[in-house]
């Protein structure tokens, strides 16, 4: 009997409100500003400079939004959500959309009421390791020590893995990750695991950063990516199709240097259509012909974005793995604009 | 005859000598507590002196100066709670020279002079190494002066007194919330508040607000009249029952949902308002209960003699001598939301602690630090606080210096 009361109540809620809200993007446009809910304390995903300003790969995805929605990237306004409160802001309308490194579950997407645009960064549970160890894959934890956090999933998936593989290694299990970081300094072992997120937010405060590196593999599935609210399916395309834009530029090769000169030159019809040159496909998704010329032109495509807030040329030197094109082996394809 | 005029006692029971004898080294146990006490104050204030001086990356905290003030409050926009910081200053000083003509006001000539002399600080930081906000801190500085030369100068301007200090209010709202529109008056929302300027704005609303609700809700637990003294009961004993880190929760997560689904109706902020202020109060209440109860029961009869209305009594005769009695208390609860300011980025509020706590140390630059920056910018905040919370318990003395508690 409750659950059903829970239900209404939330159906009424939800459902009352998508009414009452009409078209989002319409709404976001007249406002002339986005509102997203971001992350300001996660290394390389949203963090706040000294000025005040937002940055992050998380918050270039919310700039891409703007920059296709209303033609100016900067015309964002950042909410920064704890994780207890971020779905209650989407619920609630307070932010158009969440961009908060938010892995994307079945009950998220059920219960809570999300819809998720495609996966931006393929997370999961990596291993920092010593340079000097030589593990390059799973395999070669055969036989060694792993520094890990006890009580967590992390230490229950590593065991699940370990033990498929038949692997055999030795845990070495502590209370925080203070204790986790100071042991693997302390040479106790040879790797440490935690979500690959986490695993870039401590590398470059290892006393020599150097001598360590984040091994492109992942042993779990948190696929972290945009997400709005039910309800909404105009505004939810829309989402999708801008974060889409990001990975199809790069698979052609359109860049923020070049997409203008493209614009002139472009022959490939695949290409002339994202670039609104023939076609109604931004028409149809309720965009103007130039909103994805304005993405690449303003934040970047994929790639820009990756290597500017995670790449080996920043601090944090993360490798692509999954989250490459599907064309160099990884998991990112965008379908076609058409 | 002649008097033996007075001599020193003899030299073993004065001086250096005699005191450290007699107080640390009286004994075998006092002289090895004292040996190692010693030690481990000497060895810590080396290495802490040490560390602070050549080991610590002060850097961080210098370049987010800002971000730890005003957290996203726009910079070009940022003279206005400068400017604010004047207009209490002008007010301060003004009510602190009336004072002073009248033979009193001492404890508000202390506040005034430790707050102008930070201002002062600031100022000539501000035209070292903070041009966009120079011409805002001395405008500052020169408001607080010409407050207190009006009131020395303008002893008339005693009477205009309370009707300046209730103008002075909307004035400070308005110049932090701002008019709305474009340019020098925009609207900042109080999403973009933050850092320290966030931590003032929730204690003082919650210390000013919180005492007048605590005295009703202490007077209704001990009214005679059922519907009110029950009412405060429960009240006081629900919101005592809970932790501040629930009501916040409860605030945050649970209001906006059963409320109102719109979005900005309730803005976080005023959200740890209610909650931070209520939870104040029941506490504030309790202290001033048992207040209410140090009154002797002769203090109402003989004020009901003399023909005093019931309202009277209260107002006159008990709460001023109740009131009286837990200065200290409640001057410790001021101190102590002060701190507890500090829970509040559970609502999503962006405190000074949390900034420094969470947001500087997740800067990319600050990860280029080995160790991180965490540590320096704990001591920096604690300084913060303890300089403000300090200066609190100053207040606190010469209150009760000022109206005698404990002599009488």
């Amino acid at each position: 009997m409750r659950k059903i009361l829970l239900a209404l109540l939330a159906s009424f809620l939800v459902g009352g409100f998508a009414q009452a809200q009409g078209g989002l993007l319409a709404e976001i446009q007249e406002r002339g500003n986005l509102a997203c809910g971001v992350n300001q304390s996660l290394p390389g995903f949203g963090v706040i400079d000294s000025e005040g300003n937002f940055s992050g790969f998380d918050v270039d995805f919310c700039r891409a939004i703007a920059a296709a929605v209303i033609g100016d990237a900067d015309a964002v306004t950042y909410r920064a959500l704890t994780a207890s409160e971020r779905f209650t802001a989407v619920q609630s309308g307070e932010v158009d959309v969440l961009i908060r490194n938010t892995t994307w579950t079945s009950s998220r997407d059920s219960e809570v009421g999300l819809n998720f645009a495609p996966t931006t960064f393929y997370d999961g549970q990596g291993f920092t390791v010593k340079r000097a160890s030589g593990i390059s894959q799973v395999q070669d934890f055969e036989g060694t020590t792993i520094c890990v956090q006890s009580g967590t999933t992390t230490e229950l998936n590593l065991a699940d893995v370990m033990a498929a593989l038949d692997i055999s290694y030795t845990p070495l299990l502590f209370e925080t990750a203070d204790q986790v970081y100071a042991a693997y300094e302390a040479d106790q072992c040879e790797s440490v695991t935690t979500d690959m997120s986490g695993l870039v937010s401590r590398s470059t405060l290892l006393q020599d950063p150097e001598a360590s590196v984040i091994l492109p593999i992942t042993i779990s599935k948190e696929p972290l990516g945009p997400a709005v609210l039910h309800g909404d399916d105009q505004w939810f395309d829309v989402v999708k199709w801008v974060t889409f834009a990001t990975m199809f530029a790069e698979e052609y090769g359109i860049t923020s240097d070049n997409v203008r000169d493209q614009l002139e030159t472009a022959e490939a019809p695949v290409v002339r259509r994202f670039l609104g040159l023939d076609g109604q496909v931004m028409q149809q998704l309720g965009l103007d012909s130039e909103a994805m010329v304005r993405v690449i032109e303003q934040v970047g495509n994929y790639g820009e974005i990756f290597a500017r807030n995670l790449g080996p040329d920043t601090q944090f030197g993360l490798e692509r793995g999954l989250n490459a094109q599907y064309t160099d082996g990884g998991l990112l394809y965008s379908p076609p604009f058409r | 005859m002649d008097m033996i005029p007075s001599r020193p006692p003899p030299a073993g029971q004065r001086g250096v000598q005699a005191w450290l004898r007699r107080n640390l080294f009286s004994g075998w146990v006092n002289t090895a507590v004292s040996l190692v006490v010693g030690y481990l104050v000497v060895v810590s204030t080396i290495n802490l002196t040490r560390w602070v001086v050549t080991g610590a990356s002060w850097e961080p905290v210098w370049t987010n100066l800002k971000l730890l003030a005003i957290y996203r409050y726009p910079m070009e926009l940022a003279w206005r709670p400068v400017i604010a910081v004047g207009v209490f200053l002008m007010l301060t000083g003004l009510s602190a020279a009336l004072g002073r003509r009248a033979g009193k006001g001492k404890i508000i000539g202390g506040l005034y002079a430790w707050l102008t002399g930070l201002v002062v600080v600031l100022t000539v930081i501000a035209w070292l190494a903070w041009p966009s906000v120079r011409e805002a801190w001395t405008a500052a500085t020169f408001m607080a002066a010409g407050g207190y030369l009006a009131g020395w100068f303008v002893p008339k301007l005693v009477r205009a007194q309370a009707w300046l200090w209730s103008a002075g209010l909307p004035v400070v709202l308005v110049l932090v919330y701002g008019l709305g529109g474009e340019g020098p008056w925009a609207t900042v929302r109080t999403l973009e508040w933050g850092g320290f300027m966030l931590t003032i704005v929730i204690a003082v609303f919650g210390i000013t607000v919180s005492f007048p609700l605590g005295i009703a809700l202490a007077l209704g637990r001990r009214s005679s009249l059922p519907a009110i003294k029950y009412f405060s009961i429960g009240f006081i004993e629900l919101i005592r029952g809970a932790p501040l880190i629930t009501w916040l929760f409860i605030a945050s997560l649970m209001v906006p949902l059963l409320l109102d689904t719109s979005p900005d109706s309730i803005p976080a902020l005023a959200r740890a308002l209610v909650a931070v202020t209520l939870f104040s109060a029941v506490y504030m209440a309790e202290n001033v209960r048992g207040g209410l109860q140090s009154v002797p029961n002769g203090q109402r009869e003989a004020a009901r003699a003399l023909g005093l209305s019931g309202w009277q009594t209260t107002r006159l005769i008990v709460l001023p001598q109740a009131l009286r009695a837990v200065i200290p208390v409640l001057v410790g609860q001021a101190i102590g939301l002060f701190k507890d300011t500090s829970l509040v980025f559970i609502v999503g509020l962006h405190d000074f602690f949390e900034i420094g706590r969470r947001i500087i140390p997740s800067q990319p630059e600050s990860l280029l630090y080995p160790g991180g920056v965490l540590l320096e910018l704990s001591l920096f905040m604690a300084a913060v606080y303890w300089f403000f919370s300090y200066r609190m318990s100053i207040a606190s003395r010469q209150l009760e210096k000022e109206l005698g508690v404990g002599e009488r």
